[in-house]
């Protein structure tokens, strides 16, 4: 038979092609794996699917999501992706749907009329949500992800298979404020410096890391340099740059050696010398740059003189602009707006030349200050053919999923054996696991310090993925989010937990967390414990989810009996992160972009499934780059 | 503006801008040289589609080759084609639809034969794609390749199974990553032997320690030495011819007769000219990895043959012929 079908029908059969063609999918993300993923069904005969995403067509997708073009930029990326596909099989209906998966409107009754969902995502977060999702409607769900040349798929579904978050997922990285004020050693520390300069400068000051309360006991002298605004002419431009120059290269590093903050430290800060500042910062040249006028510029490292000469540019880019001008005091670091950037990698190479620290170009400044991980066609070209022939294991319902699907990982080195692409078994539940197992999760913090709204946004949504908490203590109700929320109870929120109504929340409390949106219902059980700021940044450590950089390092005292099973793949993570520098550079948000792949590859056997599933966690990131492709969890 | 230098070692904006997540993987120097390559896509089936989306996107440039006319079934595959394209040359009809996804990439498109191609045609190529060729074709194109140094890919999906088999030349070599900081190792060479003699191995010495040869190797072979003895590739109706062609093969090959059982040959015959889109998806995925190591000299190159089940989602690199011991 002469038609578009004849060589599924000879492939699959009759009967696998009538199923494959009555399914209804739901595709959420339109990005590097969706693109594929969305052609691969439709040529593969499956005639109706919706596809979600919020996203918008930037030119750096380009190089890798086919279904768009120079002229779709600033398009949204699920519509024209739907439109594109079409033409691949115009027998097919794609619903495309712009918008945040995590909407109301994506919800429970939304995802109970699909027969099966695969995810195109490239953050945590949104893959937590469609889990929890998929597993109280008990839809199947392909997951992915890719980073550069790794990459990975694997089944879920509920009672059968390991759910999403059965394995606990690195947290996002954060560095302790002493570490970024004060001793910074990486080039990580001072381009987060650099970000937060900006915000001092440029943002709202107050929620700067380096801000100081001009009315607090020693301010220092820099709040009152570097709040001042300019007028508009250059020469009070340059004036205003080479205070904030001096203020910051100069005196504060002096101040800060004056006051013994380095001692024992193996070599000292220098400071810039200041009448060099003031005399380059009288050399600026505005825009475009003196150094942006040259092909291959943005791979140049500015030393002291192009740093400090683009940092008074940039400050004369936006003060002499009206239209710049005016966002003083709102503006958002954004890594596409070359002005922030260059300012960023100017401030950073400045930083790193007083602590001895290796200096960046802009390309690779903007990487870090991005978190932006690679992402390339062919390995999200591979990962969402594989996701396909999941479906179609799925489809056939020969076998309950857990024995007809696959884990499958995609190497950049073969294995021992020569895989290059390495299938395993799927894994039971977890019965530890918060989500599909005993409902159950343990977190330590300082009941004395933390407030409640802290813990309702850091600990439930953040690191919990609860999307709309009502949290209740014993009977009574104490916050509630979503429709017809009582609003009383924010009140609650600026309470220090032991201060809440009902006794306090105090060492050993448990808290009733539920999430109608998700279909969630967990216990939380709160123990009381101080940390060392150094030590964990966050101020509190979740069940066994150790923050990955001090999970090597195990803290005095373990938290709890759970803590010690859950510890291990935790430390695991930690040394393949160390192993694998995609994986690590994934699993901090703004860490080194992924320069490669896996380096062991070629020497080892094939991964136990423990072991690489710690690899992929470790990839794993919570707040990526804005666009995609972090692994195990993906290719927007 | 930067503008462009072709004879700079450095990219302009356009391209840095455009490939930017991409050479954050394999640097500058390495986009350099892909952005200088061209690549011969030589049958343009769903496998050849897949992998020149991936390498037209990366910046290298393509010639796409085919002399056959589309079908209704390419479509299914071809994501290039559409209906009003069924009847006309598969080549041409797709060079404008490539040129589409990257302008800095430039493709064009042949028409000829692969036997009305002089010898001299291919050598202006760095690297061929080589789908649904012959053997006896494989065979002299890659004599070509070997003495004019262009990379060799053969590559065959049929239905559930891919088949790729490279020949990189007798000089090649390439670095490792060591990984984060540490660059990259000196040159490791490896030298490919030529298509003539990777067929020529003998099945039984195929074998390793993990198991006899692999049947996707195999069921391949089957079908390429079919189509050397009738002209044309096997289809459903040819289950009979094609278990005697497997016998004499087995038996040649120094395996037991039964290593492949007719209902194995039997879907091999009605499946021999199916390809479907996931598995062109992943084998076109990995060709394209594979060239762009080639072109960068990075990362280990599969040495020499590429095999994917996709039934399994097993994708496994051998050698043949093995190693001397
Ligand atoms: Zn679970």
């Amino acid at each position: 038979m002469a038609d578009r079908y004849a060589h599924l029908r000879a492939s699959l059969g009759d009967e696998l092609l009538a199923k494959v063609q009555a399914a209804k999918l739901l595709v959420v993300g339109a990005g590097g794996i969706g693109c594929e993923l969305l052609k691969n069904l439709v040529l593969t005969g499956f005639l109706n699917i919706h596809v979600v995403d919020l996203d918008i067509i930037d030119v750096s997708n380009l190089n890798r999501q086919f279904l768009f073009r120079q002229e779709h930029v600033g398009m949204s990326k699920s519509q024209v992706a739907a439109a594109a596909v079409k033409v691949f099989n115009p027998d097919a209906t794609i619903v495309a749907h712009h918008g945040n998966v995590k909407s109301p409107e994506f919800g429970l009754n939304f995802v109970a009329q699909f027969d099966l969902v695969l995810n195109a995502l490239d953050n945590v977060d949104a893959r937590r949500h469609v889990n929890r999702l998929c597993l109280a409607k008990d839809k199947p769900l392909i997951e992915s992800g890719t980073t550069g040349y790794l990459g990975q798929v694997t089944v879920i579904r509920k009672g059968e298979t390991e759910c999403y978050e059965c394995q606990p997922k690195p947290t996002q990285k954060s560095y302790p404020i002493c570490t970024i004020r004060s001793t910074p050693d990486k080039p990580v520390h001072c381009v987060v410096w650099a970000k937060e300069l900006f915000r001092l400068l440029f943002g709202r000051a107050e929620d700067s890391m380096l801000y100081e309360d001009p009315a607090g006991d020693e301010p220092s002298a820099y709040m009152a340099t570097v709040t001042a605004r300019p007028e508009a002419s250059a020469d009070a431009i340059t004036a205003y740059a080479a205070a904030v120059l001096v203020a910051q290269f100069e005196t504060e590093v002096a101040k800060r050696i004056g006051m013994d903050v380095y001692k024992g430290a193996k070599r000292l800060p220098e400071a810039v010398a200041g009448g060099a500042l003031r005399a380059l910062a009288a050399e600026y040249a505005q825009a475009p740059s003196r150094v942006a006028r040259k092909a291959g510029w943005d791979r140049d490292v500015w030393g002291v003189e192009e740093s400090a000469r683009e940092f008074s540019a940039c400050l004369h880019d936006v003060y002499s602009s009206a239209a710049l001008r005016e966002h003083v005091g709102s503006m958002e670091f954004d890594k596409d707006d070359k002005i922030a950037m260059r300012f960023v990698t100017a401030a950073c190479n400045l930083r790193s030349v007083v602590f001895h620290i290796p200096l960046q170009s802009y390309h690779d400044a903007k990487g870090i200050a991005g978190n932006i991980i690679a992402a390339i066609a062919t390995t999200n070209a591979i990962i969402a053919g594989l996701q396909v022939l999941e479906a179609l294991k799925i489809m056939r319902a020969a076998k309950p999923i857990r024995e007809a699907c696959n884990y499958v990982w995609c190497l950049r080195e073969g294995t021992r054996k020569g895989l290059l692409l390495q299938p395993t078994a799927l894994e039971p539940p977890s019965k530890g696991c918060f989500v599909c197992g005993t409902r159950t999760v343990d977190v330590h913090l300082d009941t004395a310090a933390l407030t409640f709204g802290e813990f309702v946004s850091r600990v439930l949504k953040s690191r919990l993925g609860v999307n709309e908490p009502s949290v209740s203590v014993g009977s009574s109700l104490i916050y509630e989010e979503g429709e017809d929320a009582a609003q009383g109870l924010r009140a609650n929120l600026p309470k220090r937990l032991r201060d809440l109504p009902g006794g306090g929340v105090t060492d050993g409390t448990s808290l009733s967390v539920e999430d109608f949106s998700q279909d969630l219902d967990v216990t939380v059980c709160v123990y009381h414990r101080v940390f060392d700021e150094e030590e964990v940044p966050d101020g509190f450590v979740v069940g066994g989810q150790m923050p990955v950089a001090s999970a090597a390092k195990p803290s005095a005292e373990p938290p709890s009996a759970e803590t010690g099973t859950n510890g291990a793949p935790a430390a695991a993570a930690a040394a393949a992160a160390a192993a694998v520098p995609a994986a690590a550079a994934a699993a901090a948000p703004t860490a080194q972009p992924a320069k490669r792949g896996r380096e062991d590859g070629g020497s080892e056997e094939p991964p136990s499934k423990r072991a690489a599933a710690t690899v992929a966690t470790a990839v794993d990131t919570t707040g990526g780059d804005d666009d995609d492709d972090v692994i195990c969890v993906g290719d927007d | 503006m930067a503008a462009a230098d072709p004879s700079s070692d450095a990219l302009n904006d356009q391209e840095s801008e455009l490939y930017d997540r991409q050479i954050r993987l394999w640097g500058v120097q390495a986009q350099k040289r892909m952005s200088s390559s061209k690549v011969l896509y030589a049958g343009f089936t769903g496998v050849c589609a897949e992998a020149a989306k991936n390498l037209v996107l990366a910046g290298i440039h393509a010639t796409i080759q085919d002399h056959r006319a589309a079908t209704y079934a390419d479509l299914g595959t071809n994501f290039f084609l559409t209906a009003e394209d069924v009847g006309k040359n598969r080549a041409a009809s797709c060079q404008a639809r490539l040129q589409q996804l990257n302008n800095l990439a430039k493709v064009d498109a042949e028409e000829r034969s692969l036997e009305e191609l002089e010898d001299a045609y291919f050598k202006q190529f760095t690297c061929i794609c080589l789908s649904g060729a012959p053997l006896h074709q494989q065979k002299r194109i890659d004599g070509i390749c070997r003495s004019a140094g262009v990379f060799l890919y053969v590559v065959e999906s049929f239905g559930f199974y891919g088949y790729l088999m490279l020949d990189l030349g007798q000089g090649f070599s390439y670095r490792k990553e060591l990984g984060e900081n540490k660059g990259l190792s000196d040159p490791i060479p490896v030298a490919f032997p030529s298509i003539e003699e990777a067929v020529g191995a003998p099945w039984s010495t195929l074998k390793n320690r993990w198991g006899p040869v692999s049947k996707v190797y195999a069921l391949a072979q089957l079908m390429l030495e079919f189509e050397e003895k009738h002209g044309r590739r096997p289809g459903a109706s040819d289950g009979d011819t094609m278990t005697s062609v497997a016998q004499q093969c087995l038996k040649r090959n120094g395996l037991p007769t039964d290593f492949i059982a007719s209902d194995e040959t039997a879907v091999l015959c009605a499946q021999a000219q199916v390809e479907i889109n996931p598995v062109c998806a992943v084998l076109g995925g990995i060709l394209g990895q594979e060239v762009i190591k080639a072109l960068s000299q990075k990362g280990t190159p599969a040495h020499n043959v590429f095999l994917f089940d996709g039934t399994t989602s097993e994708g496994k690199v051998m050698l043949t012929p093995p190693a001397a011991k």
